[in-house]
């Protein structure tokens, strides 16, 4: 299989007024052609800042090291119109609200057009033709009709399938979806979840999917990495980490779903305290301060480290004790 | 296409005296209808929004309702209507026995602080300009239930009741994280000691991790205080943890209302069931699996909502009698009502295949 997008290292710094945002630290990850790997994380965990590495879209303040590589080709180091080029073309973008990221007072027709034209050269009435074909492939209704719609005469559900008819409209090798389903409803969030799938598979894309819930990328994740503070705590095959997590986070994280205990009466299992503050990261660990299984050792900084195939986690458990079954997190 | 409004509601309310002859309900709402004007196409013709649409409930107390529903369900315009946040338009809403509806806006007053209200934004939700001090004391200032004196005092036991220490008392909300500020938020509504708390999406905006903190916090206040919950949310594995009794609501109508276990272990409302499948578990085997969402196309608009029964034209059991005639919410056992005209045959057939419960 062939590697897609191949993140390295990645490190990325904001300098506000005196203090230092450190966002993302050493992430590592590839995409292979066809695949899917889930970045999961709560607010503050660098998931986004990730995502806007990728696409160069920081802001210039940010210091960003490392290396993103779609197909061998390095992306950090492009200049504004290179990177203007990717972004469309190459790599496809779908986010959260699908409201912001539609021109209110242009028709459906034209924005799903516009990057036919932009990045492939295409006619206005090619383009527009294309674009029909694009809504019906997004499960547009009669799609043609639609072309002269606006954003707000489609629902939330039809407007993020807008966004991904653009997304996809010039092939792109990469689609990055940040939080896709976050603002919609359940009924709607299972389509569209199914949506992505059945692209990822007949286009053969290479999906970055983003959420803060572990729920919503188990259908469609070949690859898990999880994030927290900055840091991945554990990263590998889907169904590894699902099904054996082995940074107490992830499995906090799992544990806290509300329908994953079997008692309903019971306590919900919580992570006590609060995601950490970026400007001051804490010494060693930054799990630690929230962490049941904290000991003396987590105050040197844990790496990743290899479980069995594939699968790492960044934390100073023995193994034998980061691979217990996820309901054995601590519900102390 | 509208059904009689009586046909239904006499059988839930029989029903219901018959369940518990013992216990008033606290909070008992009777044929609820919210309906809004709006303007479609630039003014030219009016259309009526049904965003309630003959809601009867019943609130015992210390027990949670759990409210389900997706947006334009109308959960959240039930929540402001039960406190006169939103004009009714008809039905009647008896806190302990009073018709709070009939009040007017000062004789309304007391009868405020008996039920409060946690929103689902927790930073709009408070003054930005306010400390935790202002934000607290303001209720037992509002509704004279403390001295000045006494003010500080309230405060640091209010803060120490939801877990934030009174230390915290003079900053800002804006320098707290969403789960501090919903903890605010949950102490503004105990101020002054309401018998009722409705919250509505009240962690949907927080962490997940976070989430279980808040969900545990007001679980542990309920066994405490002694309080009532109307829960509203979105998510049935939340209200599954909340709830010990959960209404369904589906375009400004309750589609099924039950005991929790019964509705998680058999929902005998399609919508329900397709709900319960539509939200995605933490299991990659049984997603990967998933061919097809459970639920087809979208919410039809309130202003303009299909015939017969609401949900026929995304049901997968509709039949042609559901486009024509609208089921009314009927007992189909003790305690448990569905509007589906299928709804026996649901049961007969029920039980193992679908349930978040029988893991």
């Amino acid at each position: 299989m062939t590697t897609t997008l191949a993140v390295q290292d990645l490190t990325v710094r904001f300098r506000t007024g005196r203090s230092v945002v450190h966002a993302v630290n050493g992430v590592s990850f590839s995409v292979d052609r066809g695949r899917t790997i889930a970045i999961v994380g709560e607010s503050g965990s660098g998931k986004s800042v990730t995502c806007l590495s990728v696409l160069g879209l920081l802001p210039t303040t940010a210091e960003v090291r490392g290396s993103v590589q779609l197909e061998g080709r390095e992306l950090l180091t492009l200049r504004e119109a290179e990177a203007r080029s990717v972004r469309g073309r190459e790599i496809g973008l779908v986010y959260q609200d699908p409201m912001a990221a539609l021109n209110p007072v242009r028709t459906i027709g034209a924005q799903v057009s516009e990057p036919l034209r932009l990045h492939l050269g295409m006619s206005r009435r090619e383009a527009m033709a294309r674009a029909a074909e694009l809504l019906d492939t997004v499960g547009i209704p009669a799609a043609h009709r639609q072309l002269k719609s606006f954003p707000h005469e489609f629902s939330g559900g039809m407007r993020q399938r807008v966004v991904i008819a653009m997304a996809i409209a010039c092939q792109p090798k990469v689609l990055l979806a940040d939080e896709p389903t976050t603002a919609l409803d359940v009924s709607i969030q299972a389509q569209i979840l199914e949506l992505l799938k059945t692209l990822t598979r007949e286009l053969q894309l290479s999906l970055v999917l983003v959420s803060h819930d572990m729920s919503v990328v188990a259908g469609l994740a070949d690859e898990v990495l999880v994030m927290y503070g900055g840091f991945v705590a554990e990263q590998g095959d889907a169904l590894q980490v699902f099904e054996h997590p082995a940074h107490p986070y992830t499995r906090g994280l799992l544990a806290s779903i509300p329908d994953s205990a079997p008692d309903p009466d019971a306590a919900l299992v919580a992570i006590p305290g609060q995601p950490p503050d970026m400007r001051a990261i804490p010494e060693g660990c930054v799990f630690r301060a929230r962490c049941a299984y904290a000991f003396d050792r987590c105050v040197d900084r844990p790496t990743l480290s290899p479980l069995d195939d594939g699968h790492e986690a960044a934390c100073w458990l023995e193994p034998e004790v980061k691979v217990a079954e996820r309901t054995g997190y601590g519900t102390a | 296409m509208q059904s009689e409004p009586g046909t239904g509601q006499l059988e839930v309310q029989e029903a219901a005296e018959q369940e518990a002859p013992t216990q008033p309900p606290l909070l008992d709402v009777r044929d609820l209808r919210v309906y809004y004007r709006s303007f479609a196409g630039l003014g030219r013709h009016r259309v009526s929004v049904r965003a309630v649409d003959g809601v009867t409930l019943a609130l015992r107390a210390g027990e949670t309702l759990g409210v389900v529903g997706e947006s334009g369900s109308g959960k959240s315009t039930l929540a402001k209507s039960l406190i006169r946040l939103e004009p009714v338009t008809s039905g009647d809403v008896h806190l302990d026995g009073t018709d709070i509806l009939a009040l007017s806006e000062r004789a309304f007053i007391p009868m405020r602080k008996r039920i409060q209200m946690i929103f689902q934004d927790s930073l709009n939700s408070l003054n930005p300009r306010f400390t935790l001090a202002d934000t607290l004391a303001e209720p037992f200032i509002v509704h004279h239930l403390a001295s000045r004196g006494e003010l500080r005092h309230k405060v640091a036991d209010l803060l120490t009741s939801v877990g934030l220490s009174p230390e915290m008392m003079d900053s800002r909300v804006t320098e707290l994280s969403g789960g501090q500020r919903q903890r605010v938020n949950i102490a503004r509504a105990l101020a002054p000691t309401p018998d009722i708390i409705i919250a509505d999406e009240p962690t949907s905006s927080l962490d997940v991790s976070v989430q279980a903190q808040v969900l545990n916090l007001m679980r542990d206040l309920q066994q405490q205080l002694g309080m009532s919950y109307l829960f509203i949310s979105h998510d049935l594995g939340v209200v599954r943890r909340m709830a010990s009794q959960v209404a369904v609501m589906y375009l400004g109508k309750i589609v099924e209302m039950t005991a929790r276990d019964s509705i998680y272990s058999r929902p005998l409302h399609p919508y329900t069931r397709a709900l319960m499948l539509a939200a995605p578990r933490p299991e990659p085997r049984v997603e990967r699996q998933r061919q097809q969402a459970p639920i087809p196309g979208e919410v039809p608009s309130a202003s303009a909502p299909p015939s017969g029964c609401r949900f026929h034209p995304r049901c997968s059991m509709a039949r042609d009698v559901c486009a024509v005639e609208e089921p009314p919410l009927r007992a189909i056992e003790p305690g448990h009502w569905s509007a589906c005209h299928f709804a026996e045959e649901l049961r007969a057939e029920s039980s193992q295949e679908v349930s978040l419960a029988g893991q």
